[in-house]
């Protein structure tokens, strides 16, 4: 994006019209994914942070959600563990598993530190907190030439969470920073996709906004456009289709289950744009892609039943 | 110049007014096509309204098509409305409203009107569009722009 100066009434004018949003979000919760190249760029990172604390400092309950991505995969390189993966999924054994919890407990206090810099109070947390996450072994579907469905060691689902420590830190004015890490019921910890993780949660806690930050600047369409309003139905045919592959899949399925369950806006957001989540929350400008329910507002379809209504006196 | 430049006179165009809400909105257009065209402002607020409730006329991105269709018109007008503060509009993305393109047809509504329709979303559906005209100081420049731009 390219540096634009503002002068002093431009400013004025941002500060004005954030005042709506502001008053709309006042108290509500938000969850925000964290990952993808964002995590890499310092100047990136200590943004997210300062955006994050400044959404607690206006009045709203920001709670993050972040992954371990690239970062896992370096530490795993560096100390001679071969990585394996299936389907795109990285197989996690025992000391596989200790360098997931190594990395995700590094970035999880560089968060809380960068946040707390800010005059925020964050607090990290793992799922295996309060038992807070209930996790179970993940399965993936048998293909065509599998005897039976590999075995993917420690990577878990969400069986369900129990968001107790969750209401009680948001109580306190505490900003949770969640990296995603569950339980089994045998008390086997799991790694968990982050995106997978946010979207429980926001469906768990009926939060009023999730924000998935990736890499990219949304979905495409079909047409190779970026898609910045989705509804349910079109979202499920772009996964369908296989229009929208690799990571992006997990997000979108993430993002759909949290709208189909009454999340009332979720969005998928180009984390690499600076500021991301402020312009996100804060401003009119969409900076991604919006998945929406199905029902609600189809502007041609309304506007053609409109016209074709009996006329009004 | 395309049809849109006829429907859309500078007189027409009111950038960067403070307006309260909805129907704050609805009110102040009413009272334009009033004094432009001696039309009831009430009635067009109405009927906007009206509109409104079958769907949010918000496209997402903080653009809306607010329309009507009102008896005895005989040919369609819109009007341009820019808010200094975004408003709440219902619209897909969650996302309050700051631009406004109304527009009134006759009551025998067509085709064509549909097709005004889908013309004036086509422009507010492009990012470069809706830069271009948040960056427009006046009456003229916005009108220009609606008047003259070709979609990619």
């Amino acid at each position: 994006m390219a540096a634009v100066t503002l002068s002093s009434p431009q400013k004025a004018r941002i500060l004005a019209e954030a005042l709506p949003f502001i008053r709309g979000y006042h108290g509500k919760t938000l969850i925000v994914r964290f990952g993808g190249g964002a995590m890499a760029d310092p100047a990136l990172k200590a943004g997210f942070a300062r955006d994050v604390a400044l959404l607690r400092l206006v009045g709203m309950n920001p709670i993050v959600v972040h992954g371990g991505g690239w970062r896992i995969d370096r530490l795993l390189e560096q100390m001679g563990i071969a990585v394996r993966r299936h389907r795109d999924v990285r197989v996690t054994d025992a000391p596989t598993m200790n360098v997931v919890e190594m990395v995700l407990g590094e970035i999880n206090q560089e968060l809380v530190g960068l946040i707390n810099r800010h005059g925020a109070k964050a607090v990290g947390i793992s799922g295996q907190d309060g038992r807070f996450i209930h996790a179970r072994r993940m399965a993936l579907p048998v293909e065509a030439g599998e005897t039976e469905a590999p075995d993917l060691g420690q990577v878990g689902d969400v069986e369900r969470i129990d968001p107790d420590i969750i209401d009680l830190l948001l109580s306190r004015g505490f900003i949770p920073v969640i990296m995603p890490i569950g339980v089994g019921a045998d008390g086997t910890a799991y790694h968990i996709n982050s995106d997978l993780v946010a979207g429980r949660l926001a469906r768990t806690l009926h939060a009023e906004k999730l924000i998935l930050m990736t890499n990219v600047p949304g979905v495409f369409g079909r047409d190779g456009k970026l898609a910045y309003v989705l509804t349910a139905s079109e979202a499920e045919a772009l996964l369908a289709d296989g229009t929208v592959e690799g990571g992006m899949r997990t997000r979108l399925t993430a993002a759909l289950a949290a709208v189909r369950e009454g999340v009332r806006s979720v969005h998928i957001i180009d984390g690499g744009v600076e500021s991301a989540l402020l312009l996100e929350v804060l401003t009119n400008a969409g900076v991604g892609t919006a998945v929406r329910s199905d029902a609600g507002p189809h502007f041609l379809a309304d506007s053609r039943s409109y016209f074709a209504g009996p006329a009004e006196d | 110049m395309s049809a849109m430049g006829a429907l859309l006179p500078d007189e027409n165009i009111l950038l960067d007014v403070d307006l309260a809400g909805r129907t704050g909105l609805f009110h102040a257009v009413g009272e334009l096509f009033e004094r432009r065209y001696a039309l009831p402002a009430d009635k067009i607020a109405a009927s906007l309204d009206a509109r409104e409730r079958i769907g949010s006329t918000g496209l997402g991105q903080g653009v809306a098509i607010p329309h009507a269709r009102i008896k005895g018109l005989e040919r369609a007008i819109a009007a341009f409305v820019r808010t200094r503060v975004p408003i709440a509009f219902g619209a897909p993305d969650d996302k309050p409203v700051s631009d406004f393109l109304v527009l009134l047809v006759p009551a025998q509504a067509t085709d064509l009107h549909l097709q005004i329709l889908a013309d004036v979303a086509t422009r507010f559906d492009d990012p470069e569009f809706r830069g271009m005209l948040r960056a427009c100081t006046d009456a003229a420049a916005a009108r220009a722009l609606f008047a003259d731009w070709v979609p990619a």
